[in-house]
């Protein structure tokens, strides 16, 4: 991976990434698997069920059918690689020296902050629930002591306890002076 | 009721008005393709950073997305 884009300083290395869990994409498959399934479901119907007239006459326009169709799943498609880029490209950068929040809000929206470990003031977790607890994901929030910085979050992050105690690790390791490399 | 609609559309979908309205409908989505292909596109190649599922994610897009593009257009073309 190149990391041209984040401008990462001289002696700057990433430790960590951090994404949300998969499952959430998974919510976005599902759907588009079942819309994807519907349209043959519902012609099928219509052939089972409707008058042997009005089925003939559906069945004489396959063409005219599997165009639509085939618009139909090039729009789910599109839609469904939109939201898995805005789930790719949303993500956290651990580094030696710092968090980097890249937010991808929407296909035109992205914001990128940075938080220096010095500046967190508490990590929490909360990991809900039972799939979340199996899985393995939970809401991670980092708060700053900065008056006018916002504070650090991400919903259904993976693993988020190691990564709050890398956290931790990191700011002990910066307010203790040793030099993290 | 039924049998005279369905003749009515079978008549109907026979024309060439529908025919232009239907490449119409096939050149919009079409647009709306590469359109956003291209932003999906600037995207990974500007912030996926060359990781590997950024590539394979590209090429799954394409290798799905291309055939259906033309299916549409071969469906059209026999309509």
């Amino acid at each position: 991976m190149v990391f041209t884009h984040l401008e990462l300083e001289p002696d700057e290395r990433i430790i960590r990434e951090v994404r949300r869990h998969w499952i959430v994409l998974l919510g976005h498959v599902v759907l588009t698997v079942l819309l994807f399934i519907f349209p043959p479901i519902l012609y099928l119907i219509a052939l089972a069920f409707l008058p042997d007239k009005v089925a003939g006459g559906i069945t004489n326009h396959f063409f005219i059918t599997l165009f639509f169709y085939a618009l139909w799943l090039l729009l789910l498609w599109i839609v469904l690689f939109i939201n898995w880029t805005n789930y790719y490209l949303d993500v956290w950068y651990v580094t030696n020296k710092r968090i980097i929040d890249i937010e991808q809000k929407g296909i035109f929206h992205r914001e990128i902050s940075n938080l220096r470990f010095d500046k967190i003031q508490d990590v929490t977790v909360e990991v809900r629930g039972v799939v979340a607890t199996f899985f393995k994901f939970g809401d991670l929030r980092v708060q700053t002591a900065a008056e006018n910085s916002r504070d650090f979050t991400m919903k259904s992050a993976t693993r988020p306890e190691e990564v709050r105690k890398l956290i931790f690790e990191m700011h002990n390791k910066e307010s203790s002076g040793v030099s993290i490399t | 009721m039924l049998s005279a609609t369905s003749t009515l559309i079978t008549a109907t979908l026979g024309g060439t008005a529908v025919k232009t309205a239907l490449w119409s409908v096939f050149g919009l989505v079409f647009l709306i393709y590469l359109i956003t292909s291209g932003i999906l596109l600037f995207h990974w190649r500007k912030y996926g950073m060359r990781s590997k599922k950024v590539v394979f994610a590209e090429l799954v897009y394409f290798l799905v997305s291309v055939p259906i593009v033309l299916i549409a257009l071969f469906a059209l073309i026999f309509v």
